[in-house]
């Protein structure tokens, strides 16, 4: 009797140690898992409120060849303040440099509403006025809850 | 033997309801955060520019908010002939949003432009341009 008391008791024991185990990996995998999703939610929300648009008329995009100098107006129209060192140009799918970044109407920071004049020099392509052209602009967003959402967009303009 | 397994049994099953719990929370929060972004996003402003026309280097035009949604002119830019734009509270400021369904007529002055041909106009996403006339 005594030896099966002894013996339940082990095995209460064990029981009680196995499960002790299972449950703190199960909450161990379970908290890494949330924290993944968390992130994969902050990041798009951060995206969500990441947006920009062309601010100036897309039918009349100033280019000179000479100076390799397209002009073109970006509106960060969402919700987060966007970065101006961390901004993206691709002109009929080519790379490009953005040389000179400035905010219109004397803003410091690129809040919702503000509009940033970007020059940019798409490498080693040659444009001619009337011509119609695809950009890509892709924009950053400072960081929201330590992560910064991205947004990019693409249009058609022609060049003058 | 039997009491022993059943205590594990109901250890292991009491944390298994647990995490179905957290995860259901999860799950709660991510829609709740999903519908939020959705109330944040309620998409482009819609507007026309009806016409424009110059006149001793005033700008005159009629632009109305075919949209659902208020539009600030502190978010409304302007660009003439492909300039680089000016923001319309600057030059107008008797009113400082459009409505829906309203229509304004708006006064550009000194804006340095004389015989223009094109005016464009975009704000927040939403665009459109006009001949001058």
């Amino acid at each position: 009797m005594a030896d099966g008391g002894a013996s339940e008791l082990i095995m209460l024991i064990s029981g009680l140690l196995v499960a002790g185990i299972v449950t703190t990996l199960l909450i161990a995998s379970w908290g890494g898992l949330a924290t993944t999703v968390e992130t994969a939610q902050t990041q798009v929300e951060a995206n969500s409120k990441t947006k920009a648009a062309l601010a100036g008329d897309p039918m009349q995009v100033s280019w000179n060849q000479t100076s390799c100098n397209l002009t073109l107006q970006i509106q960060n129209t969402g919700n987060l303040e966007l970065t101006t060192d961390n901004l993206g140009v691709i002109v009929n799918g080519t790379g490009s440099t953005i040389t000179q970044t400035q905010l219109l109407d004397n803003s410091s920071v690129w809040v919702s509403g503000e509009v940033a004049e970007l020059y940019v020099c798409p490498t080693g392509i040659t444009m001619t006025a009337g011509q119609e052209i695809i950009v890509t602009v892709v924009v950053q967003s400072e960081p929201y809850q330590g992560i910064s959402g991205q947004h990019s967009f693409s249009e058609v303009i022609r060049l003058v | 033997m039997g009491g022993s397994v059943s205590i594990s049994a109901l250890i292991v099953g009491t944390a298994l309801l647990g995490i179905f719990a957290l995860a259901s929370l999860s799950l709660n929060n991510s829609a709740i955060t999903a519908s939020e972004v959705l109330e944040e996003n309620p998409g482009e402003p819609e507007m026309r520019l009806i016409n424009a026309s110059e006149a001793n280097g005033t700008i005159h035009l009629n632009i109305t908010n075919s949209g659902d949604e208020p539009i600030s002119f502190d978010k409304t830019w302007f660009s003439i002939d492909g300039s680089s734009p000016i923001r319309a509270s600057d030059y107008h400021t008797q009113t400082t949003v459009l409505f829906a369904g309203e229509t304004q007529h708006i006064q550009l002055t000194g804006t340095g432009f004389t015989s223009p041909t094109r005016l464009f106009v975009a704000s927040m996403g939403g665009q459109s341009g006009v001949s001058f006339s």
